[in-house]
């Protein structure tokens, strides 16, 4: 896929400073000290050991979970001044997961529009949407399929496509290539890079493969759960 | 694809548990219902006493907790005959006796002079003469105890000639049999004794006006208007507050377990429900989509509730035998919106706690687990 003009005022400016995350009681530690800044547009990769906290990080920085300590803002906007998480994420972020997490029951175009039925818009437009997507990841064919009946590599285009349908401005993706095979694994970040629209999204993947690491503008790298302000 | 698709989509996953859900709740509610159709029939079969005897006005001894009771002597039901208004008085004594086939099978003794025989349809033969050991069999009792005219029925060593089989439309008194007051009276050992008075009133005489001025004269004695004569019981009201009490004991025991089992599929669930908050469902959608599946399988339960009660009856019925016209043979279908209402209020209630877990999970703490 071409890399299409990209408009770097779309993407969603993100500035993270002193994050700490702890569970269990404050037992278990599992972010310190974390700073990151985003400009709009970027794409960056976080590296870093498994269990080094990266995950809990997207968590935080997409607000499906709340920091014991630190500050998160979007374009300015600090997140704590976000009353409604689900609608701000809804608007705003795609995130992919390292388990796709697609719903099985669900048709591979049902779950790429699951996002849209929070929206207000008509049946057709969001089919029309979801299919759009699925024609550009080539994934036609596999519409009307169960997502349970979907390879694995299939499954994690799907879940992209989900995360993408929304045309979000910040894309969050957590190993999103760690249960594919290397051929899908290039594909899928091929699409996540260019996704099929004319905008260009802030793209913050975290990673442990080098080769994945290498195709963001930058890389910093993250170890028991510290991110260094610079890296 | 919308929440609505959703929801169906959600409970036609598993279509063999979501039957037994509804089936679960199904039962719930039809044991709900077939209490409260015990109950309105309980108190039916005294209220609907009107119907087989016309009466207006029913007199009693004061105080009596129960209808079964012997307390009123002839003389009395004579002083009443004089009372202004008073056209006719008929004089009521019946309990229950152990026959072949049926050890609770109740036995009515009544005043068969032409004014009351007629209010009773023969549908075989004709009613019992007073003075005479004759019976007349209601149209239930006569298949269940095997009686046919002709046919002898013993009663406390009494043999009693069934004269006729009869229907009243009265369930209690179709399942039981009539006889001359004399005879009843003897049977039962009591003699001039009875279980009330009933009073028929000249057109346009006020029955609640009789009452009152029976209990003033009388003041051993109770009257009241036919139609409110059930609530003199304690022991009646206290029946039905009791299955009331069983009724919404047995819906929400029911439910609870339903909504258990219910509550361990959502939790199975609660990755999807993450998801869904992960890709920007509200709180209120999840919520409604959780709601709307437990309301939706709550329908169903409701729906079948009737047939589900029908089948528990016919299972019951070789147990029923002996309180035969006390139990409903029957669903009652006009206590089905009660039922209706009950079940999906319960049903929301039962649902709030699942919802509270659902949003409560931070979705992060799921997804972002292996």
């Amino acid at each position: 896929m071409s890399n299409k003009l990209l408009s770097p005022a779309f993407g969603l400016a993100l500035e993270a400073r002193g994050l700490r995350k702890t569970f269990e009681d404050g037992l278990v530690v599992a972010l310190e000290r974390a700073d990151l800044s985003l400009g709009p547009g970027e794409r960056v990769a976080i590296m870093g050991p498994t269990g080094c906290g990266k995950s809990t990080l997207l968590a935080l920085l997409c607000l499906l979970e709340l920091p014991d300590a630190g500050e998160i803002s979007f374009d300015g906007l600090s997140a704590q001044a976000i009353k409604n998480p689900e609608r701000w994420r809804l608007e705003n972020v795609g995130i992919v997961f390292q388990f796709h997490h697609l719903l099985p029951h669900l048709t591979a175009l049902e779950n790429v529009t699951l996002p849209l039925v929070a929206r207000p818009m008509r049946q057709s437009e969001r089919e029309q949407r979801g299919m759009d997507l699925l024609e550009g990841f080539k994934l036609t064919h596999r519409a009307h399929t169960l997502a349970a009946k979907l390879s694995g590599g299939e499954r994690q285009l799907v879940a992209l496509a989900r995360a993408l349908v929304n045309q979000p401005r910040l894309v969050l993706a957590d190993e999103p290539t760690g249960s594919l095979d290397s051929k899908t694994g290039v594909l899928l970040l091929d699409y996540l890079f260019n996704p099929p629209y004319s905008l260009q999204p802030t793209i913050l993947l975290v990673t442990h493969d080098p080769a994945v690491a290498a195709r963001a503008d930058r890389v910093i790298r993250m170890r028991d759960g510290v991110l260094p302000e610079e890296s | 694809m919308g929440s609505l698709h959703l929801l169906f989509r959600d409970l036609l996953r598993q279509p063999a548990l979501t039957v037994a859900y509804a089936f679960g709740i199904g039962v719930g509610a039809a044991t709900y219902l077939l209490l409260l159709s015990a109950t309105h029939h309980f108190s039916a079969q005294f209220a609907d006493s009107k119907r087989l005897f016309g009466a207006d006005v029913v007199v009693q001894r004061a105080r009596a907790s129960s209808p079964f009771m012997w307390q009123l002597r002839s003389a009395e039901a004579t002083k009443l005959a004089s009372l202004p208004g008073v056209e006719s008085v008929i004089r009521v004594a019946f309990g229950p006796v152990d026959v072949v086939g049926d050890r609770f099978f109740l036995f009515f003794g009544l005043d068969l002079d032409p004014k009351v025989a007629p209010k009773i349809r023969s549908l075989q033969g004709r009613m019992p003469l007073p003075g005479t050991a004759e019976a007349a069999v209601g149209i239930f009792a006569a298949p269940r105890l095997g009686l046919n005219l002709g046919s002898t029925l013993l009663v406390r060593e009494v043999p009693l000639q069934i004269v006729g089989i009869y229907q009243c439309g009265h369930s209690l008194l179709d399942h039981g049999a009539i006889a001359p007051l004399d005879v009843v009276q003897r049977i039962f050992d009591r003699y001039d004794q009875l279980s009330a008075v009933l009073l028929d009133l000249a057109p346009g005489t006020d029955p609640e006006q009789v009452a009152r001025t029976i209990t003033q004269e009388f003041p051993s004695l109770e009257a009241t208007p036919t139609e409110s004569w059930i609530s003199l019981y304690g022991s009646v009201r206290l029946v039905e507050s009791y299955t009331g009490t069983i009724g919404v004991i047995a819906v929400t025991v029911a439910l609870l377990a339903v909504l258990s089992i219910l509550q361990v599929s959502l939790m199975a669930r609660l990755r999807e429900f993450a998801i869904l908050r992960a890709v920007g469902w509200s709180r209120f959608r999840v919520t409604t989509l959780v709601v709307g599946e437990t309301l939706l399988l709550a329908v169903f339960g409701v729906l079948l509730a009737p047939a589900i009660g029908e089948w528990i009856l016919f299972l019951l019925r070789p147990l029923n035998r002996e309180a035969a016209g006390f139990v409903t043979d029957h669903v009652d279908l006009t206590l089905w919106p009660r039922t209706a209402l009950v079940t999906l209020v319960a049903a929301l209630a039962g649902s709030l706690l699942p919802v509270l877990r659902v949003l409560r999970t931070p979705p992060a703490r799921i997804l972002c687990a292996p």
